[in-house]
């Protein structure tokens, strides 16, 4: 089956001081040739793509069989034309206020649609810069994140001339722990001398250059290269990337069990039961890593005999990125004891839990408040959040803060004034945050039926019942017994310097090594 | 309350859960069903204050739709226990027959539906078989084409048998085809509930519409997946599982529309209630849905509802909640794209049916259906008292007496002939039954020995009444009243293939010779008529009828050759019985039996009308000399006295019964047939009627 892709030769386009921008995209020949489909640019306003209010125009271009357009964007009076050249532009909509909406950073989405139902078949997106000095901060940040940094152990074997890594995610983005560790990652290679390049389906569009498509590996492999694909959700390259000619390493950070958000987002259920699906394809992989034991578990159940090495790798390689981070102190408390959660706003994290625990605890008369900061997505579980906030837990909401996602100054200055971390994920497949609270010497009480207890490895508090009334005691009691969190502390310390030990790139480097003793790329 | 299974939030079983609910804390349940998940009853509230029993599963196999349909109802008759009040839900428990019985069937027999509805669907294809929706298999349940006809005239015969004491419907819709296939009025409908409350109020904004319902062909859901296909830009969630789960995918995905239809199963209630929240409308295109609980809970989530403009539910809907539609793809794209296009109509008719709904509450839905269970228990008592008597203080002792003998051996009934003949005599010797001192002589041996009551039989067969019975039962009455005899007399009558007229004539005999003397028994003010049952005429309703008629005004007691079950006795003698007790003893079990079968006789007392307790003693058995060809077959012709051992087992027994009963017979004083008399004989001598005189003596002072 040909999997529909575009690829296009810039990272931006550059619109400042009124420049047009030109872009290259090339669909490759099997997909153009199998027809079909059309392409369009749809261009919305990067701070808010939502229709109708973000959304700029859309222009559509039809698929010739050499899969080849060259698309001209340039900012106009009214907002913005793009053309095509040698074609006519087959079909258009343009907001009525598309001037305005023009007048910041872009969102440029290059769409590949079906011809029989419009469907989306596949899509590539640019950032439209109109400041420049917007732009040039994108391009320092780049260069800050791709900076080599010694970290863990040296490579301690030869690293062949040509040889790269090609680390490729589904999502990379600089905050979440998936990216935080692929960056972290690659600064420790390259300290190493060993090249870097990053790919992802999806990413910080500011990071575009940096980071490339998926797509384009399918073009720019060599046989000389590893690729390192981590995977948490599913990849619609994957199976192309198991037939590239290259030597291979799987990553899993375990994917979320579908039934979470079967009620919130369908689609993501889907991508998590064919992510589930597609963890087979690891046996065709020369050597596989998982972030715990329970992803190594859930990896390992559907590799079969013919499995290679797995190892456990933390998704760390020495402290947290946010103890490097410039504190940005949070909001006095007022002398209440302060929860804290940081996170996706996800339906597997149970948020409504925590609600519940704050609660337990106000009810039972601990002035206590509740600080959960990150995205909530899906939207619906937002939604969902909110109705709980405005009805069952309206004698509480004024101590119940979602500030969303937060900087990382602004996150640190959390931690440092938390009480207690809590957490009532049902399904993690590390915990980071509990690795944060440790180095932040918070006390952390989390759900035990995840990879949390074994992050914890017997430091912190776990509960395997939701027992909101028992948890809401323990976390009273810790938080009025100055000795009893000093007990706890203490060994979350021990913990912690255990966890900096194991971090230390060590399953990285040998599973970089069994891949690069295979004599022939698989 | 049955119910075949209650494992997952069906219309039935959400009926039942929160009836129980409700009702648990004024009365003791028990739900009787083949499966069950505890979450959904935990879910209520319910835990271990309502007991949950098993009843057999269903059959599975070539046949299982009838083996279900009228097999299975029967086992579970049996598996059921006694019960105030039987309240059974969907078909087939309506061939439950356990009385009083509320039955509400929430559905037609949707198996005959589908071989109907299949037959349009697939005419022009050439079938080796036809698939049927059978309650509750998961799957569908292939039918061999050459035995349709045959299925749909069986199927036809039992959805219209059963005989429940009321039939409750789920609206009137159903109750108008409850009535064309029971050719009897429906007068209750209780509309399901929905707890209001329950349901989060949000205002979605997201174009999603959801469906909900099994995956069967009679649920269409086809027809939502079509409109979406016609409707950009909108999501539909199919909640549900079902056996056409993959059809529906693949008409999803041949229509390009698999990335916005979702098929969700698994969901728990709260899940269920979110996602309703999420949802712009609630799309709903049943065929002939007998109500459809899912149009309320849209109305209670506060949706718009688009459905089929058929079924139960539209008694309940009007055009401010709900958009009733042909059930056509283009009708249902039609109104999903006015929902879309404005929203605040959307939300207007969600808000309009949460208002609605709130007229449908659980709480109404389980007074009205356990208002409707009381009357009919009330209403079954009335028709069939039964006094709730408290024990005596102590027992009536009564003795079985035969007064067929003529006089000398080789006279009536002693050796007269090659079928009859005794192997004891009486120690006064071959006595005639009509001689009055011989009566005067038995009457003092019977009140010395301290009983209470002489039941003297009397045969009626095909030549009539025995006459010489009838003259000595009449001398009897004679003494008894003569003498001022503390003494009372019942008469047992001995049908055996005699004329209703016949039986009719004795009966009346007995009423008009003999109620009236002070000396014969009556109780509860009204005469004792004992009938010796031998189980010929079980479910003879005719006969049965009859013998009612006939004996309204006496209390009957059958004098039982078989033992009895409270559970499955209506169907034998339709609640002929005032008492009911056991003939023989000794003949109805093996010997290691003996207690656990008296006893479990005993315990059902309450089978007859007026729960007379009522217990037999008996020396022993053996007519093993008798050539009567009818007495052949039998299993039990010779239990051995061993000395009085069998006779202290009865005696025993009834010493250590709980509940001092109604009446203690003692079977027999003079049936040398069988050898069961007590009399003193030649053989065994005066010890069993001394014995038997001691018994009474302890007994009747110290109960």
């Amino acid at each position: 089956m040909v999997t529909p892709r575009l690829v296009v030769d810039v990272d931006h386009a550059d619109l400042c001081g009124g420049r047009p921008a030109r872009m290259h995209v090339r669909i490759p020949e099997d997909v153009a040739a199998a027809g079909g489909v059309y392409f369009v640019v749809d261009i919305y306003v990067a701070s808010k793509p939502v229709h109708p209010e973000g959304h700029v125009g859309w222009w559509r271009c039809p698929v010739d069989a050499d899969g080849r357009i060259t698309a001209e964007l340039a900012r106009t009076a009214r907002g913005i034309e793009v053309s095509f050249e040698g074609r006519e532009v087959a079909d258009a909509w343009v907001h009525e206020d598309a001037a305005r909406l023009a007048g910041g950073t872009l969102d440029i989405r290059l769409v590949l649609r079906r011809e029989s139902n419009g469907a989306i078949l596949f899509e590539e997106s640019v950032r439209g810069y109109v400041e420049q000095a917007e732009l040039a901060a994108v391009e320092a940040r780049c260069a800050q994140l791709s900076a080599p940094r010694a970290a863990g152990v040296p490579r301690g074997f030869v690293w062949p001339r040509n040889a790269r890594v090609l680390v490729t995610a589904r999502e990379l983005r600089e905050r979440d722990a998936i990216g935080s560790f692929c960056f972290q990652l690659g600064a420790m290679l390259a300290a190493d001398d060993v090249p870097v390049r990053f790919f992802a389906l999806d990413f910080d569009r500011p990071l575009r250059g940096l980071v490339r498509p998926s797509a384009e590996i399918l073009d720019e492999v060599t046989p000389d290269d590893v690729l390192l694909v981590m995977h948490s959700l599913v990849d619609p390259f994957l199976e192309d990337f198991v037939a590239l000619p290259c030597r291979k390493v799987f990553y899993t950070h375990n994917i979320t069990p579908p039934r979470f958000f079967q009620i919130y987002d369908a689609e993501m259920t889907e991508l998590c039961e064919a992510g589930m699906e597609q963890l087979g394809l690891a046996r065709h992989f020369d050597a596989c890593l998982g972030n715990s034991e329970l992803s190594v578990a859930q990896l390992t159940e559907r590799l079969g005999d013919a499995a290679p090495p797995v190892e456990v790798c933390p998704p760390l390689l020495g402290p947290p990125g946010l103890v490097d981070a410039v504190s940005d102190p949070a909001p006095a408390k007022d002398g209440r004891a302060r929860l804290l959660y940081t996170g996706r706003l996800a339906p597997h994290k149970r948020v409504e839990d925590l609600f519940e625990l704050l609660a337990a605890l106000r009810e039972g008369g601990c002035d206590a408040e509740l600080v959960a900061t990150g995205m909530a997505s899906p939207s619906s579980y937002r939604t969902y959040l909110e109705y709980l906030l405005g009805s069952r837990y309206a004698d509480h909401r004024h101590r119940i803060h979602l500030p969303g996602s937060v900087s990382a100054g602004r996150l640190r200055g959390l931690y440092e004034s938390a009480d207690a971390f809590v957490s009532m994920s049902e399904h993690e497949g590390y915990c980071v945050p509990v690795v944060e609270a440790m180095a932040f010497d918070v006390p952390a009480f989390a759900y035990g039926g995840t990879a949390a207890r074994e992050t914890l490895g017997g430091a912190g508090i776990c509960f395997a019942q939701k027992d909101f009334v028992s948890i809401a005691h323990d976390v009273a009691a810790v938080l009025a017994d100055a000795p009893r969190r000093e007990r706890i502390l203490a060994g979350q310390r021990t913990r912690f310097a255990t966890l900096m030990a194991e971090a230390d790139g060590g399953p990285v480097w040998r599973a970089l090594e069994t891949a690069l003793d295979r004599a022939d790329p698989v | 309350m049955v119910i075949p299974e209650l494992r997952k939030y069906g219309g039935a079983e959400r009926y039942l859960v929160e009836c129980v609910a409700r009702w648990k804390d004024r009365h003791d349940i028990t739900i009787y069903t083949s499966a069950v998940e505890r979450r959904l009853l935990a879910e209520h509230g319910i835990r271990g204050d309502v007991d949950v029993r098993p009843i057999s599963p269903y059959f599975t196999g070539e046949h299982a739709v009838l083996l279900n349909g009228a097999l299975l109802p029967k086992l579970w008759e049996q598996q059921i226990g006694r019960h105030d009040v039987y309240q059974t839900h969907l078909i087939p428990s309506h061939l439950i027959d356990l009385h009083p019985c509320v039955w509400f069937p929430h559905e037609p027999l949707r198996m005959l539906h589908d071989l109907r509805f299949q037959e349009r669907r697939e005419t022009g294809f050439e079938l080796s078989g036809r698939w049927v929706h059978s309650y509750p298999q998961v799957e569908y349940t292939e039918i061999d084409v050459d035995y349709h006809e045959a299925h749909l005239g069986v199927l036809d015969a039992i959805e219209k048998v059963g005989r429940p004491d009321r039939i409750v419907a789920n609206s009137r819709y159903t109750a108008d085809y409850l009535e064309r296939v029971f050719r009897r009025p429906v007068q209750d409908v209780v509309y399901p509930g929905v707890n209001v409350a329950d349901f989060l109020p949000i205002d979605s904004h997201e174009n999603v519409f959801v469906t909900i319902g099994q995956l069967w062909a009679h649920k269409r859901i086809e027809l939502s997946i079509e409109a979406v296909a016609l409707v950009e830009d909108v999501q539909l969630y199919v909640v549900g599982s079902g056996p056409e789960q993959e059809r529906l995918e693949e008409r999803a995905h041949e229509l390009g529309v698999d990335d916005r239809v979702f098929f969700l199963t698994g969901l728990t209630n709260l899940e269920l209630r979110i996602l309703f929240s999420r949802c712009l409308g609630v799309v709903f295109m049943p065929i002939r849905e007998p109500f459809g609980i899912v149009a309320l809970e849209a109305m209670a989530a506060g949706k718009a509802l688009i459905a089929a403009d058929e079924g139960g539910y539209t008694e309940v809907v009007d055009e401010t909640c709900a958009h009733l539609v042909p059930p056509r793809a283009g009708a249902i794209a039609e109104k999903m794209r006015h929902l879309v296009a404005d929203k605040a109509a959307a939300h207007a008719m969600g808000s309009a049916g949460r208002e609605r709904a709130r007229r449908y509450t659980w709480d109404r839905a389980a007074d009205e259906l356990l208002a409707i269970v009381e009357q009919t228990r009330a209403e079954w008592v009335a028709e069939h008292p039964q006094t709730g008597r408290p024990a005596p203080e102590r027992p009536l002792f009564a003795a079985q007496y035969f007064c067929w003998y003529g006089e000398g051996l080789g006279s009536d009934h002693w050796n007269d002939s090659e079928l009859g003949g005794v192997t004891d005599t009486p120690v006064v010797g071959s006595y005639s039954s009509t001689d009055p001192q011989v009566i005067a002589g038995h009457l003092a041996q019977l009140r010395s020995a301290g009983f209470d009551v002489v039941i003297p039989n009397l045969h009626v067969d095909s030549h009539g009444v025995n006459e010489k019975e009838r003259e000595a039962i009449t001398r009897l009455a004679g003494l008894i009243a003569e003498g001022g005899s503390p003494l009372r007399l019942a008469v047992q009558i001995c049908p055996y293939d005699c004329s209703p007229a016949d039986l009719e004539a004795v009966i009346g005999w007995v009423r008009e010779s003999l109620t009236g003397e002070p000396g014969y028994l009556r109780l509860d003010d009204a005469p004792v008529l004992s009938l010796f049952w031998n189980g010929s005429w079980d479910g003879d309703h005719e006969r049965l009828e009859h013998l009612r008629g006939a004996t309204r005004d006496f209390v009957l007691l059958g004098a039982m050759r078989r033992v009895w079950e409270a559970r499955t006795e209506p169907r034998r003698t339709r609640g002929l019985f005032d008492g009911l007790f056991l003939f023989s003893p000794l003949e109805v079990a093996p010997e290691g039996e003996w207690e656990a079968t008296w006893r479990r006789a005993y315990d059902e007392a309450d089978t007859g009308r007026r729960n007379l307790r009522i217990v037999t003693a008996s020396p022993g058995f053996d007519d093993r000399h008798l050539r009567d060809p009818a007495r052949l077959g039998a299993t039990r012709r010779h239990v051995e006295r061993r000395d009085g051992a069998a006779y202290e087992r009865t005696l025993h027994f009834i010493e250590a019964l709980p509940t001092c009963p109604d009446l203690v017979v003692v079977s027999t004083f003079n049936e040398y047939h069988e050898n069961t008399h007590i009399e003193p004989s030649e053989r065994h001598g005066p010890a069993y009627l001394e014995r038997t005189a001691r018994f009474i003596r302890t007994r009747a002072g110290s109960w």
